[in-house]
Order: C-alpha cells, then sequence, then structure tokens
C-alpha cells in the first residue's frame, strides 16, 4: 500500500463549474432529453402509443440526467482519456473542499453517498408516513370521506411502494455506505462512481414515480399484479414500472459494491470471523437482493412490454398466464424481506452488544441463523400463491421450508436475549427501538406462522390479518432496527448528538402508536375486513377508529424526529469520536471523518466485541436499567 | 451551524496495491454476471412456464415460427469468432507484457458489431411476421430477441472504450494489465448467454 501525500491547492472553483455538472445540470439536461424523446417517440409512433410516448420521455429523462450530472465522464476517460485519473482529480470527485455543495453533485466518497442516503430514505419515508395517515384518515369512518376507490388505491400502492423502496435501502444504504468500508478498515468503497451511479439512480427515479399522480396513478398496488397492471389504461402504470426497473438496477449496482468491498478491502487482520455482525447482515441482505431482484426486473419489463408493444406474457387469451407474474414477483418479494431484515436484525445484535458492554452471545449461532434464513428466503416464496390456484402439489412443501425460518429466527431472538442476560445494560434511545423491535418482532413472526399455515392462510389471506402482520414485521421490527442504528450512528455521521429526551419521546409515541394501531387491525383482521377495500364497512368500524386514533401518535412521533433532527444540526451538542464505547472501527476514527477515513490503515487483531467482563458505563452510576444520557463514552 | 456535513479535510490520498485492483475487478465483474444471469434465467423460466402452462392452448398460434435458424446460425458463428479473437487478443497481450496484437481484438469487436447488427435486424423482422397482439410464444421470442441485443449492444460499448485504451497504449500500463482479462470474463459471459438463448428459442 503506497502513500501519497497531495500539495496540489485546488482552485475555488467558479460558478459555472460548481453548477457543471452538478444535480443542477443533471435536471436541466434530463429535462431537455425527456422533450427530446418523447418528440422523437411521437413522430415514429403512428398509432399514438401514449405508454410508449410516456416510457421513452422517461427514458429519456433518465439518460439525459446522468450525461449532465457528469456520470459518464469518468467512463468516456476511461476509454478515450490520454491517462487515468489524477490525484487531485479523484479528490474532487470526491468533494474534497467543496463543503455543502459535494452532496449536490456525483461525489464518490463514500459518506457523501451514505449521508444522501440517508437523507433520501428520511425523506421518503415522511411521504410514506403522509400516504399512511391518509389512508388511517379514510378508513376511521365508514364509507367514503375523502377520496373515490381509484385515487384510494393509488395512495394505497405509492405508500406501499414508498415505503418498501426505503426500507431496502434504509440500512444498506445509509450505514452500509457510510460506516461498513470504515468498519472493515477500507478508505472507500471499491467502485466509488458506481456507488455514485447507484444513489443517483434512485434520485432520478423520485420524478419518475410521483409523476404517477398526474398521470391517472395506478391501481394495483405496490405488487403492481398483472393483468390489472397491463390491462390499466393510465400510463402511471408505466411510470411505476420505469421506476421499478431502475430501482433493481440502482440496488444490484450497490449490491455488487458492497459485497466486491468486503471481500476485497478488508484491511489486515479483518478476517472472515472477525467481521462485525452487521458487515455479515448487510453483505447477506446484498447478496440475496443481488439474485432475487433481477427476476422483478424482468417482471417489469414484461409488463412494459405487454403495455407498449401489445406482446402477453401475461394476457390469458393470447397464451400468457396471470401465475408467471406472481412467480416473478414473488421470486423477489419474499426474499426482499429479508433483504430488510438482516441488516436490520444484525444491527440489533450489533447494538446490543455495545450496550450490555458483552460480547454477541452465540455469535457463530447467530451468524449461521442469519445465513440460514438468507438461503431458505429464496424456497419459500409460493407460500404467497396458496389461494391462488398455482402448483398446489407444492403446497405442503412451501408451508414446510417457510415453517422453518422460525427456528434460525428464534435463534436470533436468543443470541439478543442472551447478550442483554446479565450485562449491564445502559439504555439509551437505540437500546429502547432494540427493546421495541423485540416485542414487535415476536408479534410479528408468530402471527407469520399462521399465514404460513395453508389451512389458516385459506381464512386469513386477503385481510387486514396480513396488512397488520407485515406491518409488525417490516415497521415494527426492521424499522424499529432502522431508528436504533439511526440515534446509535447519528453521532459518527453528522457529528452532533440527537437529543435523548426527544428520541425517547420519538420512541414511546412510536411504540404506543404503532401497537394500538395495527393490535386493532388485526382484531379487524380476525373479524373478516379485507384489505383491499376504500371503504370500511360498519362491522369494522370500531377497530378501524381504534386504528386511526393511535396512528395520530405515530403521525406526533414523525414530527418530534424531524423535529430533534433541525434542531440537532442547528444547534446539538459536539458528539465525542467514539459517542458510545463502541469496539468496532468507526469509532476509532476521528469525527467528522477524514476524506480517506485513516491515515495508516488499521491492522485488527481480535473480534470487535472484547469488552471483558461486563462493566456499568461511567454515566451509569446508578446502576444497571437506569436511563442514561446521551454522554461521552469513555474508553475503559 | 457546524456539523461534519459541512466538513472535509485530510490532504492524503493512498493507491491501492495491484493485487486489490485485480481482485476488485474480478469480483465486480463476476458479481454483475450472477446477477445479470439471474435475469436470463427469469427468462428462461418464464419461456418454459408459458410453455408447459399453455393456457387456453394459446401459448403459440398455428404458424408461429422462432426467427430463422440460419441467420441465427451465422449470428453464433460471428460471436464465437469474436470470442476466438478476443481470447488469441488476451492471450498475447498476457504473453507480451500488455503488448497484445490489436488485430485479433479489432477482429473480435468488428464480429461483435456483425453480430449486433444482424441481432438487430432480426428483432426487427420479428414483427413482419408476427401479428399484434402477440401471442405468449411470440411475447418470449420478442423478449429474447431484444434482450440480446442490448447485451451485444453493451458488449460493443464496452469494446469501444477497450479500443480506446489501446489506441492510447493504456492497456499496458502498469498495475493495469489485468483490464484483459476482466472485459474478457463479460465479453465471453455475452457470448455464451446470447447463444444459449438462441439455443432456447429454437427448442421452445
Amino acid at each position: 500500500m503506497t502513500q501519497v501525500s497531495v500539495t496540489t491547492e485546488v482552485k475555488r472553483p467558479g460558478i459555472i463549474h460548481r453548477l457543471f455538472p452538478s444535480v443542477v445540470s443533471g435536471i436541466l439536461l434530463g429535462i431537455v432529453g425527456a422533450v427530446v424523446f418523447n418528440v422523437i417517440t411521437n413522430a415514429i409512433t403512428q398509432d399514438n402509443n401514449q405508454d410508449a410516448t410516456v416510457v421513452f420521455s422517461y427514458v429519456g429523462w433518465i439518460l439525459f440526467f446522468f450525461v449532465g450530472i457528469g456520470a459518464f465522464n469518468g467512463v468516456w476517460k476511461w476509454g478515450f482519456g490520454r491517462a487515468e485519473a489524477t490525484t487531485a482529480e479523484e479528490l474532487e470527485l470526491a468533494g474534497k473542499d467543496q463543503g455543502l455543495w459535494r452532496y449536490f453533485r456525483y461525489t464518490t466518497d463514500h459518506k457523501v453517498v451514505g449521508m444522501q442516503y440517508l437523507a433520501t430514505t428520511l425523506f421518503l419515508f415522511f411521504l410514506g408516513s403522509l400516504g399512511a395517515f391518509m389512508i388511517r384518515l379514510e378508513q376511521s369512518q365508514p364509507g367514503a370521506l375523502f377520496f373515490n376507490p381509484s385515487t384510494y388505491n393509488t395512495i394505497v400502492g405509492m405508500h406501499g411502494i414508498l415505503m418498501i423502496v426505503a426500507s431496502i435501502i434504509m440500512i444498506s444504504g445509509p450505514f452500509g455506505n457510510f460506516v461498513l468500508p470504515i468498519m472493515i478498515g477500507a478508505r472507500d468503497m471499491a467502485f466509488p462512481r458506481l456507488n455514485a451511479l447507484s444513489y443517483w439512480l434512485i434520485f432520478s427515479i423520485i420524478p419518475v414515480f410521483f409523476s404517477t399522480i398526474f398521470l391517472g396513478g395506478f391501481q394495483t398496488g405496490w405488487t403492481g399484479y398483472a393483468p390489472l397492471s397491463v390491462q390499466t389504461l393510465t400510463p402511471g402504470m408505466d411510470a411505476y414500472s420505469i421506476t421499478i426497473i431502475v430501482f433493481a438496477v440502482s440496488t444490484t449496482l450497490a449490491a455488487l459494491n458492497i459485497i466486491t468491498t468486503v471481500m476485497v478491502l478488508r484491511t489486515r487482520g479483518m478476517t472472515w470471523g472477525r467481521l462485525p455482525i452487521f458487515v455479515w447482515g448487510v453483505i447477506l441482505s446484498v447478496l440475496l437482493g443481488l439474485t432475487a431482484f433481477p427476476t422483478f426486473l424482468m417482471s417489469q419489463v414484461m409488463v412494459l412490454m405487454d403495455r407498449v408493444f401489445q406482446t402477453s406474457f401475461f394476457i390469458a387469451a393470447y397464451g400468457g398466464n396471470n401465475w408467471l407474474y406472481e412467480h416473478l414477483f414473488w421470486f423477489m418479494g419474499h426474499p426482499e424481506v429479508y433483504v430488510i431484515a438482516l441488516p436490520s436484525m444484525a444491527v440489533a445484535a450489533e447494538i446490543t452488544s455495545v450496550f450490555s458492554r458483552k460480547t454477541v452471545y452465540g455469535r457463530r449461532m447467530l451468524l449461521g441463523s442469519l445465513i440460514t434464513i438468507c438461503i431458505l428466503s429464496v424456497v419459500v416464496w409460493g407460500h404467497h400463491l396458496y389461494t391462488s390456484g398455482s402448483a398446489t402439489a407444492l403446497n405442503a412443501a412451501y408451508m414446510l421450508d417457510t415453517e422453518l425460518i422460525s427456528i434460525p429466527t428464534g435463534f436470533f431472538f436468543l443470541a439478543l436475549i442472551g447478550t442483554f442476560w446479565r450485562g449491564k445494560v445502559w439504555v439509551t434511545v437505540p437500546v429502547l427501538f432494540i427493546a421495541g423491535m423485540l416485542v414487535n418482532f415476536v408479534i410479528g413472526g408468530i402471527t407469520g406462522i399462521y399465514l404460513a399455515d395453508l389451512p389458516t392462510d385459506e381464512i386469513l389471506h386477503g385481510g387486514m390479518f396480513v396488512t397488520a402482520h407485515f406491518h409488525f414485521t417490516l415497521v415494527g421490527s426492521m424499522v424499529f432496527g432502522f431508528f436504533a442504528a439511526f440515534y446509535y450512528w447519528f453521532p459518527k455521521m453528522v457529528g452532533k448528538r440527537l437529543n435523548p429526551r426527544l428520541g425517547t419521546l420519538h420512541f414511546w409515541l412510536f411504540m404506543i402508536g404503532f401497537n394500538g394501531t395495527f393490535l386493532s387491525l388485526f382484531f379487524a383482521g380476525l373479524q373478516g375486513e379485507p384489505r383491499w377495500s376504500a371503504n370500511v364497512a360498519p362491522p369494522f368500524a370500531t377497530a378501524n377508529l381504534i386504528a386511526s386514533l393511535f396512528a395520530i401518535l405515530i403521525a406526533a412521533s414523525v414530527f418530534v424526529t424531524i423535529y430533534n433532527v433541525i434542531i440537532t444540526l442547528r444547534s446539538g451538542e459536539r458528539a465525542d469520536a467514539n459517542e458510545w464505547g463502541g469496539k468496532t472501527l468507526e469509532w476509532s476514527v476521528p469525527t467528522p471523518v477524514p476524506l480517506e477515513n485513516f491515515e495508516h490503515l488499521p491492522v485488527v487483531t481480535s473480534t470487535p466485541y472484547d469488552y471483558g467482563t461486563p462493566e456499568p458505563h461511567p454515566s451509569d452510576a446508578e446502576g444497571a436499567l437506569e436511563p442514561a444520557p446521551l454522554l461521552p463514552q469513555e474508553e475503559s | 451551524m457546524s456539523t461534519t456535513l459541512e466538513h472535509t479535510h485530510e490532504e492524503h490520498t493512498h493507491e491501492l496495491a495491484p493485487h486489490i485492483r485485480i481482485g476488485r475487478a474480478r469480483a465486480g465483474v463476476l458479481m454483475l454476471i450472477l446477477s445479470d444471469t439471474m435475469s436470463i434465467l427469469a427468462i428462461l423460466a418464464a419461456g418454459g412456464y408459458l410453455n408447459a402452462l399453455n393456457t387456453e392452448n394459446a401459448f403459440r398460434a398455428s404458424g408461429d415460427h422462432a426467427a430463422g435458424f440460419v441467420p441465427g446460425l451465422l449470428l453464433a458463428i460471428a460471436l464465437v469468432v469474436s470470442g476466438l479473437g478476443y481470447y488469441l487478443w488476451a492471450r498475447t497481450t498476457r504473453k507480451n507484457g500488455g503488448n497484445g496484437l490489436p488485430l485479433f481484438f479489432i477482429l473480435s469487436l468488428v464480429f461483435m458489431l456483425v453480430a449486433l447488427v444482424g441481432q438487430t435486424w432480426v428483432s426487427l423482422t420479428l414483427n413482419r411476421d408476427y401479428v399484434s397482439p402477440y401471442s405468449a410464444y411470440e411475447s418470449v421470442i420478442t423478449l429474447i430477441s431484444w434482450f440480446t441485443a442490448v447485451h451485444l449492444l453493451l458488449a460493443v460499448i464496452i469494446g469501444v472504450l477497450l479500443l480506446g485504451r489501446i489506441t492510447r497504449n493504456r492497456v499496458k500500463v502498469v498495475g493495469l494489465n489485468y483490464v484483459p482479462e476482466v472485459v474478457g470474463y463479460w465479453w465471453f459471459y455475452t457470448i455464451i448467454g446470447s447463444i444459449l438463448l438462441w439455443l432456447f428459442s429454437l427448442v421452445i
């Protein structure tokens, strides 16, 4: 490893140089590209094919956006440049001396990309939450209150896909980019340009996705089921499909980048056996995404072909079949749950160890359980088709392997409880969220067994019971894991301490609001309320009213979080480099983290959980299980 | 306000060791191939599944046929020649310290381009025989045809970029001589994937 001292002075760039290339030039050129492609497509298609026009306009937008933001500059230089990029050019691309503006450029520094992902995730969660609140508002009383059924379906679909997309990227995006390379002792991701590309691909589809509102919406819900998706006349469905295709490409690039980074850039002594659990969780998650998402991508390509070119992948009259869509979708759709879950579970183990001052209990068992979950998750998709009539001969097999997942998941609980057991637990906001996650995950997991069993699923499928179940699994469990990670790593990422009192308020509002809302919906589901109904029928009115009232608490928790972030950014206390006394490498570097993380790469000699005998944290003078403020952690 | 968001410092940069660069490139391309293979498998599974279901007895309308065998065979031959050219170029490059015979690479690129043009022609002319709305069989064949064309287009773009590096003598740069090998992974994968899809279109 050679080290080169750079003494090159970087000139202060002018306004033109700052804007071109940047997100501004990207958007401007993207709009031009969309218009040009729109005109050309209209000219070529004689039969005024509206779907073709929409699809190719968006292709133009995306292509030209990336020309404008400078994504192809590196590619061009790789092929036709006279020499490789110089150190000064690489540093400029990494955002050196560009202040806040580097967040609006095609910046390659993994920490910038991590922050971009974090901001985007929070933004998507906020918008998804607005959708959720609109749904609860509409469902608070029987009858149509605010929306017609078509608008309601679009809101449900948008809420669903926004939350799913945000959940998929919520940990691997922000923390997988910012924290993971430092954790393994790397200076950056393996492919920094590709890293920037994976983020900006997501940015580029945000306007595409929201344009569905102006293109008549999409009535299929987040799953985009065919043949309805093919028969839907509004071009909002085209925008949905484009969004999914680009998102799948983005996650694929991010996945291969993260896997390569861990495979190749681990520092000396960072053996596979010494990798932090968080790194394992992320790598298993993205490996799952890498293999599962291409089928979803292809399903959307087929939908677009059916819509634009009149093919018949899903039209029964011409030999197509809707089961094909369901298989392609759920081959991604079920592993996707674990794409979301695995890093969240790993975060839980990481944080539990730090705040219990104990090594992760049964570390190898936990790792084995995460790997087993990863493997089993790709062979269970058929349980989503129990009642569709497809492959009934395989129902027993699908039932068995779905239930098998409960076993490694049980080991996860065992590992966490074992880590807490007899530890000197420092109860902070991240620990509160982990505790909440454990409680909610038990409810989500156990209710999942009823849905994995064919006889009970025959009764419960398509009802509110399912809605409540997957919200307990994805939100109550995994999003709680995200917030634990958020409060845990925020001081390292931003350099400031989030207010712990507001954090605690956020937790309790969210926990009580969430449980009140979705336990009520479990009840509604057991009463027989169907999922896909814009209007609540009178027998289910009470349960839905209670759910809607508790949803107000969730909404309040969202605003508490936003307020907390704003006041922390404005006037929060400066965080210490090692805020929590963690042993993983990200806590060994200064805050703010230097451009290439380490002046000298560290040599790792042990696992990151060697806390020795459990000792109370100095701030925890009153004893264990007492709430402690977010004080700086002294290295013991 | 003053947060980490505003600050970057440290004036040091560190170059990656050659063996790490090689490992990085190999792993990245292999991961990409793994992911793309899943796309191909999805297409094969879709075609096979629809064929097996034969919904409404309408999977394949009477008179439906695959793209002509002879054009497909010619394209397959072009791809094999392209692969052979690439192999010879990469081999001579490796043996002569980065000074491979560019003629082999140009031959390889030209044949890849020929395959792309041919595949595009095949895809465009499919619609001449098929009648809209297309049957499921015609849909699968159309998808295979255009999917292959896109793959070949990617290979041609990569080939043109690599040609740029060859003409600027940047293949033999110390520490970057792994490029022919790693690009070769994608090159050969494209060829194998395209031929596999063509064979599938014949047997479906």
